[in-house]
Formats: C-alpha cells, sequence, structure tokens
C-alpha cells in the first residue's frame, strides 16, 4: 500500500490530488426495511485489518512529507433494494462481509420477501502532492 | 430479487458498488477531474472511468486484472471515448514512463 502511494506520489505532478475512497470498515453497513431499522453486517476480520492498513499506510506518506490532506469525509449510499434471498447470496459471495449482526437475519426471516435496504459508508480523503 | 432483477450479476464485484455517479457526488471533487488528467489507480472494468472521462482531460486506468483491462478496453471502444486509455500492471509499478497526471484516484484499490 506504501509502495503503491509512492508510485502515485512520482506520477504525480507537483500540487496534483491524490482521492482515496474507500468503504470505511468503522461505519458497517446498516439493514433496513424502509426507514425502519432491522440491524446491520459486519466485516470480514480481514477486511477491517486491510482497511485500517491502508489509514496507515496513507499516515506514513503524508508523515513523510509527500502528501497533504486537504478535507476527508464519509458519506452513505444504498445497495439496489433485494429480498433475504439476494441478501444471503450478497453476503456469502462478499470479500469484505462477514455476515449479519446479531438478531438481524432472524428479523429479516420474518418476511423473507420484503425489500431490503442496505447502506454502506464510504470514506475518502483528497490529498495534495507536495 | 433485486428490483425485479435476477442475482446472477451478483457474481460482480462492482455490481455492489453504487451503480450511478453517487460517488463523484459524494466526494465533491468535480474541481480535481474537470479538464485534468487523471490517473485511476485499480480501476477493473473501468467503472469509474467512464463517470471521469466526461470531465477529465484524459482518464488513465491501471489494474494489474488483465482480463479486466481487456474489457474495459472494449468498452472504450463501444462508448467511442478517445480521452480514455487503459494499462495493465499493478500499482506499485505503474510503468507509464514519463507521463504525469493531475489526480489519481483509488477507488477501493488501496
Amino acid at each position: 500500500m506504501v509502495d503503491a502511494l509512492h508510485e502515485a506520489h512520482a506520477v504525480l505532478r507537483p500540487g496534483g490530488t491524490l482521492i482515496d475512497l474507500r468503504p470505511d470498515s468503522s461505519h458497517p453497513p446498516l439493514v433496513r426495511w424502509g426507514r425502519t431499522e432491522i440491524g446491520g453486517l459486519y466485516e470480514r476480520r480481514e477486511a477491517v485489518r486491510d482497511h485500517r492498513a491502508s489509514d496507515r499506510a496513507v499516515a506514513r506518506v503524508v508523515g513523510e512529507g509527500q502528501f497533504r490532506l486537504i478535507r476527508a469525509g464519509l458519506f452513505w449510499y444504498a445497495l439496489p433494494k433485494m429480498d433475504l434471498r439476494a441478501l444471503d447470496a450478497w453476503v456469502a459471495q462478499s470479500r469484505r462481509i462477514g455476515g449479519f449482526t446479531r438478531g438481524t437475519r432472524a428479523a429479516l426471516a420474518k418476511d423473507p420477501e420484503h425489500l431490503i435496504n442496505v447502506r454502506r459508508a464510504l470514506a475518502y480523503g483528497i490529498y495534495r502532492r507536495i | 430479487m433485486i428490483d425485479g432483477k435476477s442475482i446472477g450479476w451478483m457474481g460482480c464485484a462492482s455490481a455492489v458498488r453504487p451503480a450511478d455517479d453517487v460517488e463523484l457526488r459524494g466526494l465533491r471533487a468535480d474541481r480535481y477531474f474537470r479538464g485534468k488528467d487523471v490517473l485511476d489507480i485499480g480501476t477493473g472494468n473501468g467503472r469509474m472511468a467512464w463517470l471521469v472521462a466526461p470531465l477529465a482531460r484524459s482518464v488513465m486506468g491501471v489494474d494489474p486484472d488483465v482480463e479486466a483491462v481487456h474489457e474495459a478496453r472494449r468498452e472504450r471502444h463501444r462508448r467511442g471515448l478517445r480521452n480514455v486509455r487503459f494499462h495493465a500492471g499493478p500499482a506499485q509499478e505503474l510503468g507509464l514512463g514519463r507521463r504525469r497526471f493531475d489526480t489519481a484516484l483509488f477507488s477501493w484499490s488501496l
């Protein structure tokens, strides 16, 4: 990760911009029926570990004086609505999502045809190349 | 069922990512793309490149997945985009020679 950031520094013009956008492991996905919050999903341990490693890599190149933070933030987006069967399929194939938080799937199973809203957080950082 | 569609598309990693320009709107970062030479690191099948291309002067998408890059090139031809190019290579060793960029984007790739 640090190597990739060093390479980005090498190919950016001075004063150029680095944008880092990725799912935010500190805000796991939320599961809702309409506006009613049902529960959530948790991320796999490896995904959380990778997210933290990416954070450390960015902090390192900032510490090295290669980039300076312009602004950072977080926003949420909604996945396409899906029923429980589709959500199960997505969770099963996801490399990031480990499963449902306690009680979430049992609650959803009471009405498996009900369309589910999943909202995910994306974190971003925008940096100036020094 | 997903909004009336088959779940077959869920095998594609990008299918669970925002389907429209929600990322660009969320970033509020048009100024970093408009008229710029943009490097999309970890471009995959070019999903972000298509979104940035109408704003940017040029977009170079790089990804180590050769198949994904082939797919992106085919899509570029289909879309008739002249300001988008793709290159197969790892982020740690981009292999872009002397080429320089105004903006480097890591979208779900760092």
